[in-house]
């Protein structure tokens, strides 16, 4: 049968270790999901600090070459004015430059970062010395400082310096921003991975719970054919036993019947004639008529004789006497060549010795019996075999007709009778099987187990054995 | 048809004084019985038996043939072979029949004796015990009284 269990162990097994899958990777979404995050917004900060620190690289030349630009227009026009940028410069630089040393402290731009600074306070101070060089009219002074390059020398300096920065952090941008993308990528072809593992797994999933379901419902089916099955059988047990148990009592009754037919009609007429031959008796006395006395005294004794011999008959036919005085093999003998002498049939016998309780004995007497009376009914034969034999721990009987058979499928005759007999072997844990063939005879076959019985004794078998006793006494 | 026996032992001479035996026809299905009973009645009771059938159909059968005079008396078992004593006794009443109807069984209970009372049956004599009043009657009607020796207590 198909067997459901390990299926669904194996299942629930599976249950539990796809829940541990699922969870681990909803975890594992989350987990790329959030360092994806976490990287990108690290990365989107450190794009917002080079942006920073490139502004301020930006920033520190643009204040410088404004402050140049306003140097040069004072320088040219004399207007104070234009010294705006100078100003503004003196305040914003030394914050730009702070800036710019705190976000490249310790890394190997740091001296770049000083030589800038550097450079920035020698360009300032040019710058500061020149106007001062102006305004206090010393102006062959601030037209040699003018001339000899110095303030040109430290701004382009400055310009490399900053140039150089602001490519260094345009690059560092670069990676930053592609680091970005790679981490969105990350999590991009994670999130879709694991959807897709996820789908595949909801296949799988589906699938085996199909195959469940499947499975399930051919169980199903099973059962369904098995019950089927066994009330069929159960129908067909019950109607047989119905019927034996309806013929069980027809015979029963029929036996009864018989019993009283043949004690009202034979014995009870005996009787009656015995009673008119008394009668006539007291009569002939009575007239004096002694000589038929004698004659009516004879005929009534004749008349009780055969009351005997029906009453003897009435008896065996009930309990042969044989069977509990003579044994088993003594009353089959007996039965088998009264059957013979009844019937003219040739009888054959072959009989062992049989070991086996009461019950059993009579049980094959019976079935003997059952079976002859069917041989003398139905088959038309012309020899009977009847064999006993004992073989290991089985005994064996048969009963074989040379007659006209029947088909085994088609309900034989005297079935009834040989279905009775079959229940009845059954009961003693014994087996019956009926051979036929049309034209080929018939043979009854009873193999039942050897139990060694003690050799029972009379009142030891069951109640209905004191009864028999008696009959069996009445009968002597 | 049993051919007639007398045993008249005792018959007067005088011819008006000559008793004829009393024409009996019997209804019983068992062969012992009726063949003992035959003998007992010829032999004891100056009984003729015309005839005997062992079932209904027969025993109507022969009375149709002759209702008024075939017999005297009709000695009917209730059990026969098939059909019953009562449906004999019924038949007699219609046929009209001129004899006689007495019962002899085996059966019978007051329920049957009034039933064969009221079917038309002088006498009900059971076969076990009423035997010898069967015989004295039979013999009463035959004109030749006939008695056993008398009843011991246990027969009473």
């Amino acid at each position: 049968m198909f067997d459901l269990d390990p299926l669904l162990q194996h299942a629930s097994r599976r249950r539990l270790a796809t829940a541990l899958l699922a969870s681990l990777a909803a975890v594992a979404v989350m987990a790329i999901s959030e360092s994806a995050y976490q990287f990108a917004e690290q990365a989107v900060d450190s794009v917002r600090t080079r942006n920073a620190a490139r502004f301020d690289a930006l920033m520190l030349r643009s204040l410088l070459a404004d402050a140049e630009t306003g140097q040069r227009g004072f320088l040219i026009t004399g207007r104070e004015d234009y010294l705006k940028p100078m100003q503004e410069a003196e305040v914003q630089m030394p914050l730009v430059m702070e800036r710019l040393s705190a976000q490249y402290k310790g890394s190997e731009w740091a001296d770049l970062v000083a030589q800038t600074r550097q450079r920035a306070e020698e360009k300032f101070s040019e710058l500061r010395t020149t106007v001062e060089l102006y305004r206090s009219g010393q102006h062959e002074a601030w037209q040699s400082v003018m001339a000899i390059d110095y303030g040109r020398e430290k701004m382009d300096a400055l310009r490399q310096a900053t140039e150089r920065l602001e490519a260094h952090e345009r690059d560092r941008i670069a990676t930053d921003r592609g680091a970005i993308y790679r981490a969105l990528m990350f999590g991009r072809f994670g999130v879709h991975a694991l959807t897709l593992l996820s789908l595949l797994w909801l296949l799988y999933f589906l699938r085996k719970n199909e195959a469940l379901h499947e499975a399930r419902r051919e169980h199903a089916e099973i059962l369904r054919d098995e019950r089927d099955r066994l009330e069929h059988e159960v129908k067909r047990r019950t109607s047989e036993l119905t019927d034996l148990t309806r013929y069980l009592q027809t015979v029963r009754e029929d036996e009864r019947a018989h019993l009283a037919r043949e004690l009202h009609d034979e014995l009870g007429a005996l009787l009656t004639a015995a009673k008119l031959d008394v009668a006539r008796v007291r009569r002939l006395i009575a007239k004096g008529t002694l000589t038929d006395v004698d004659e009516r005294l004879s005929h009534m004794s004749g008349l009780i004789d055969e009351g005997i011999t029906l009453k003897r008959r009435i008896i065996e036919d009930l309990r042969p006497s044989a069977l509990s005085n003579l044994g088993l093999t003594p009353a089959l003998e007996i039965l088998a060549r009264e059957f013979g002498e009844r019937s003219s049939l040739a009888v054959h016998t072959s009989l062992d010795e049989v070991d086996a309780d009461d019950h059993t004995k009579l049980a094959i007497y019976r079935l003997v019996q059952e079976a002859l009376t069917n041989v003398m009914r139905h088959a038309r034969a012309q020899t009977v075999w009847v064999d006993l034999t004992r073989s290991g721990s089985q005994t064996l009987l048969r009963v074989r007709d040379d007659g006209r058979g029947f088909d085994p499928s088609a309900v034989p005759a005297g079935h009834h009778g040989l279905l009775g007999m079959r229940y009845r072997m059954e009961n003693l844990g014994a087996t019956l099987r009926l051979a036929s063939a049309p034209g080929q005879g018939t043979e009854i076959e009873a193999r039942l187990q050897n139990t060694p019985q003690p050799q029972a004794r009379p009142d030891s078998a069951g109640a209905a054995k004191p009864a028999e006793e008696a009959a069996q006494h009445e009968a002597r | 048809m049993y051919p007639a026996s007398f045993t008249l032992s005792n018959i007067p001479e005088h011819p008006e004084a000559v008793m004829s035996a009393l024409r009996a026809f019997i209804v019983e299905d068992s062969p012992v019985i009726l063949e003992n009973l035959v003998g007992t009645l010829e032999e004891m009771a100056n009984v003729e038996v015309v005839g005997s059938v062992g079932d209904e159909a027969a025993a109507i059968n022969w009375m149709t043939q002759d209702p008024q005079d075939g017999a005297d008396i009709f000695i009917v078992d209730i059990f026969l072979r098939s059909g019953t004593g009562l449906g004999v006794l019924q038949a007699a009443q219609r046929l009209g029949v001129g004899a006689r109807c007495v019962v002899l069984t085996n059966y019978a209970t007051e329920d049957m004796r009034r039933r064969c009372a009221s079917l038309g049956a002088e006498r009900v004599f059971d076969k076990s015990r009423q035997l010898d009043e069967l015989i004295s009657y039979c013999a009463d009607l035959a004109g030749t009284p006939s008695q056993p020796m008398p009843l011991s207590p246990a027969e009473r």
